[in-house]
């Protein structure tokens, strides 16, 4: 489960500006045990992971040419998944019917989470954390899809662990080239 | 190469060979039979509002750009610069001020006239005649109700009579006091799967929901269903003698109401039922399609679902591969509040994470592999279901009633027109 972290201690590193090497470890034991939850689809100890107001959105990117210049933006309008804690809670019901057809079985993941940097702090208990990651899917004979991407977090101080309240999922592919998206990152 | 297309849609469209839905050779001749000669659905119209927007899409596997003229007026053209077919713009979408080719400079204006080639005189010396290069044109474009069409072939009837009595169905989606807008942008993804079959399912396939879509239903309202009675209802489709069609839920109008308001959250609902009222005195009884949980194509590959006002592309991308694209519609008489709603919930329940379309996508791909096997793609399918109920004159419409059950009429009148069109040689 979610790694514990002294609130005090917290709190004292925060205030002295050492965020970024003091929780670095603490934040990626999280990731890595919040990956291992995602991998066993575990999802009902993954939803405890979120706060009641968790914010989870996907957004689309959009390859745009204006006067010249052309990048690749991240719409601020528009989603893959956009969902509260409601709606993610659904998700997972959805999956413990034994009859969502596009996991069953369950396919076999992998998510690998890396380049995690503590940005900032806010509001004297939480923290802004940007993180790489790869979420490989392998599904019933040989299909397979990498779901690949950077995440934008806020992680709260909660009782002592951390918990998800925001999460911005910025995926590298324009067209998504997977027939779907079941999994979550 | 020869194509013998007769044997393989039988029995006025009851049976079907799934050489439909695998042989390149179909394939390609679709592009050149269907798609090139097809109204296509092309953009919203609220998507490029300024001179020099411009919106990057197929027709088939063509690429084409929609572009806002300096007049207001919208053009569309072949994205390929005519010396050496390099796109001219790469991008999905964007603002310019002309189209300059990275592989040689060649510039085209909003109108797609070229009208620069560097060192023109001394390469060419008088021997290119710019206007000989122009960029090759959508030949027809049609605004519909804010939707852009476009049809490569000249000869094409028009917008109007192409819809026929489908036109009826696009009304009653976008007749709206202050007209309609997409919210937000396009959700684009790949399906291992033959186009025809999404088109078909959103033509006619009511059979599908409760199978299929059992567990969304249970994830989004538990409370509501009986997992024992949610294939209980029945859907009838109707269609045109064109292809067109789709499908209408026939449960019981407080079931519908359930429905709509475990998907959408009551206060759309809501909406959609007092639309419903207001468009009565126009549209009589055919106004409840607005909060019907059905589906619909216009052939051959634009589809939508009303309420859910999610209108989709199945983009061909060989005979195994569709690329769909989705927009939200939404109604601009809505507070932001309900248009935010209206995208949210499109997404949760349709699109690539949709917990609804997630299982479709799943169906049709396996649908779609099973063909690989030779003695397997020589089977036919079946398209029996209502066949035995009549089809029966409707306003507006031909009906193909489930009385209870599922009704796959609309996909006999989808694949008829398939064949005929396939069949025609030239015009």
């Amino acid at each position: 489960m979610a790694s514990t972290v002294q609130k005090d201690e917290a709190l004292n590193a925060i205030k002295s500006g050492e965020v970024a090497d003091n929780f670095r470890s603490a934040v990626e034991n999280f990731y890595f045990e919040e990956a291992d939850l995602l991998d066993q689809f575990r999802l009902r100890d993954w939803l405890a992971l979120l706060t009641d107001d968790v914010i989870y959105r996907i957004p689309i990117r959009v390859n745009r040419t204006d006067r010249g210049r052309s990048v690749t933006e991240v719409s601020d309008t528009d989603m893959l998944l956009d969902e509260d804690k409601r709606g993610l809670t659904q998700r997972v019901v959805r999956l413990e019917t034994g009859r969502a057809w596009a996991e069953e079985p369950r396919s076999r993941t992998r998510h690998l989470v890396t380049n995690v940097r503590v940005r900032s702090v806010v509001g004297g208990n939480e923290l802004t954390v940007s993180s790489n990651f790869i979420a490989y899917r392998n599904r019933l004979e040989i299909e397979q899809d990498f779901y690949v991407g950077t995440r934008e977090d806020v992680l709260r101080l909660d009782a002592g662990r951390f918990k998800i309240a925001r999460r911005l999922v910025i995926l590298d592919q324009t067209v998504l080239t997977a027939k779907n998206m079941t999994i979550l990152f | 190469m020869a194509v013998q297309l007769d044997s393989l849609v039988q029995g006025e469209g009851s049976i079907v060979s799934r050489e439909l839905f695998w042989r390149p050779d179909i394939y390609e001749l679709e592009l050149e039979r269907i798609f090139a000669k097809s109204w296509a659905f092309l953009c919203h119209e609220s998507q490029i509002p300024n001179k020099g927007d411009f919106f990057s899409t197929y027709i088939g596997e063509d690429s084409v750009l929609v572009v806002r003229q300096a007049d207001g007026s919208i053009r569309a053209f072949l994205n390929v610069c005519r010396h050496r077919g390099m796109k001219i713009s790469t991008a999905d979408e964007g603002n310019v001020r002309s189209f300059t080719c990275t592989y040689h400079g060649w510039t085209f204006d909003l109108g797609g006239a070229l009208v620069s080639v560097p060192n023109i005189e001394k390469s060419f010396n008088g021997r290119l005649r710019t206007e000989d290069w122009s960029l090759q044109p959508v030949s027809k474009l049609e605004n519909y109700r804010g939707l852009i069409f476009g049809n490569f072939d000249p000869e094409a009837v028009s917008l109007k009579e192409y819809l026929g009595d489908m036109a009826l169905y696009l009304d009653l989606l976008l007749d709206r006091e202050g007209g309609t807008e997409v919210y937000g942008g396009v959700q684009k993804w790949r399906v291992q799967t033959n186009w025809k079959i999404p088109a078909e399912n959103f033509v006619t396939d009511g059979m599908h929901l409760a199978p299929t879509h059992t567990a969304a239903v249970l994830a989004l309202a538990p409370e509501e269903f009986d997992v024992t009675k949610v294939p209980g209802f029945g859907t009838s489709t109707y269609f045109t003698s064109t292809g067109h069609g789709g499908v209408v839920n026939d449960a019981d109008a407080e079931s519908q109401r359930r429905g709509l308001n475990a998907m959408l959250g009551p206060a759309l609902a809501e909406y959609y039922y007092g639309l419903a009222e207001r468009l009565r005195p126009k549209y009589g009884a055919m106004a409840s399609y607005v909060h019907n949980i059905g589906s619909a194509t216009i052939f051959p590959n634009f589809s939508w679902l009303a309420g859910r006002q999610t209108l989709r592309v199945w983009h061909p991308k060989g005979p195994q591969e569709t690329e769909v694209w989705t927009w939200t519609l939404v109604n601009s008489e809505c507070s932001e509040e309900l248009k935010k709603q209206q995208r949210r919930t499109s997404v949760q329940t349709f699109g690539p994470s949709g917990i609804f379309e997630q299982d479709d996508a799943e169906n049709w791909s396996q649908c779609t592999a099973t063909m690989r096997g030779y003695v397997g793609r020589k089977l036919t399918m079946p398209y029996l279901a209502g066949q035995d109920n009549g089809d029966a004159k409707h306003p507006g419409k031909t009906l193909s009633a489930g009385n209870g059950g599922a009704s796959e009429g609309a996909g006999r009148s989808f694949y008829r027109h398939w064949l005929q069109v396939m069949t025609s040689r030239g015009r």
